[in-house]
């Protein structure tokens, strides 16, 4: 059983290393590509904008999401800002550090920051590294923090009364 | 830590940031393979994120060897990150929490460490460090020696 676990690992190393060396450049270019579609700025609300995070976060991906976030803010007069990284599989202590420093920079710009989709075995390895993330806003689902920001507006979700019979 | 099986590690360089992408997967893949759960699977990947980077970052590159383990009572994974960077000088003030050298957070070796059950940093100022990271599937309860 090991010994075929070693083997996988092995056959999949020799095939992706393979793949490497024939598609590096264009993998290269598609990286580049992806850097910038990959980061749209979604408004929810009047005054509640959204970044859903897809994958990793390097120093240049966490650069043009702050960049277009703080770009956002003010296009939009955001005065919420949710980043959610229920696509973002790994926050390691750069990962975290990016996070904040785009929680820091929208709040300089008078957003709100709330971080939602922090799933629970990342919850659980961020605690464990040390990772202090006590000043920051943060939600469980997008919903949850679209609802917070909301209601922080005064603005009230309802059902009517037809929504309700109709169910 | 002594392996039955036949420790045949995996070799992958780091030198880019493609390249610390690249051994997240890999750590990932072999850690599902072997039994890990998710839990222990996201622990393992971002320990091994963290030390990939200081690798490549502090020692200037370098590579990681991914090594299955079988204790015969249980599967494990064995991490290690080798560069012949400047080493660290001072051990001690690297591992505390929050000490940085650069820009950073400081909190990727003494986050390693609390997320792998055995760890240990062999070193030398001009040499080169290796850094060494194992988990266990099932481990001992309340046993968590370090590695040499
Ligand atoms: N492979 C290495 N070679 C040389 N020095 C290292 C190496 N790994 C760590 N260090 C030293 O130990 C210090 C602490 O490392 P640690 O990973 O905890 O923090 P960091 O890398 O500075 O920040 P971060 O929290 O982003 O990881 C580093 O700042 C660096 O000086
Ligand atoms: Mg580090």
């Amino acid at each position: 059983m090991l010994a075929l676990t070693l083997l996988l690992c092995t056959l999949r190393l020799v095939v992706m290393e393979t793949a490497l060396d024939a598609n590096a450049e264009l993998i290269e270019r598609q990286r580049q590509q992806l850097l910038e579609v990959a980061t749209p700025v979604i408004k929810l609300w009047e005054g509640t904008v959204a970044v859903p995070l897809i994958g990793t976060l390097d120093s240049a991906r966490s650069q043009v999401v702050m960049e277009s976030l703080l770009e956002a803010i003010v296009d939009q007069r955001a005065r919420y800002a949710i980043l959610d990284i229920t696509g973002v599989p790994t926050v390691d202590s750069l990962v975290a550090q990016h996070l904040m420093k785009t929680v820091a920079a929208a709040r300089l710009m008078g957003a709100e920051c709330i971080v939602s989709g922090i799933r629970p075995a990342i919850a659980q390895t961020i605690v464990q590294l040390g990772i202090d993330l006590g000043t920051v806003l943060t939600r469980a689902s997008l919903s949850d923090a679209l609802a917070y920001a909301l209601s922080k507006q005064g603005i009230e979700v309802s059902r009517t009364d037809a929504g309700a019979s109709a169910r | 830590m002594q392996p039955s099986g036949q420790a045949t590690a995996t070799s992958l360089p780091i030198g880019s940031d493609a390249d610390l992408a690249w051994v997240r997967q890999h750590v990932r893949q072999c850690a599902a393979q072997l039994g890990f759960g998710l839990v222990q699977q996201t622990k393992l990947v971002t320990a091994a994120s963290e030390l990939a980077r200081n690798t490549l970052v502090h020692g200037g590159g370098g590579r990681a060897e991914i090594t299955p383990l079988d204790n015969g009572r249980t599967r494990g994974l064995r991490m290690r990150f080798i560069d012949s960077g400047p080493g660290i000088r001072d051990l001690e003030l690297a591992m505390t929490d929050g000490y940085t050298s650069g820009g950073g957070l400081g909190l990727g070796l003494s986050g390693a460490r609390r997320l792998v059950h055995e760890f240990g940093v062999d070193t030398e100022p001009g040499r080169g460090t290796t850094v060494t990271a194992v988990a266990w599937v099932a481990p001992v309860p309340s046993s968590r020696p370090g590695v040499g």
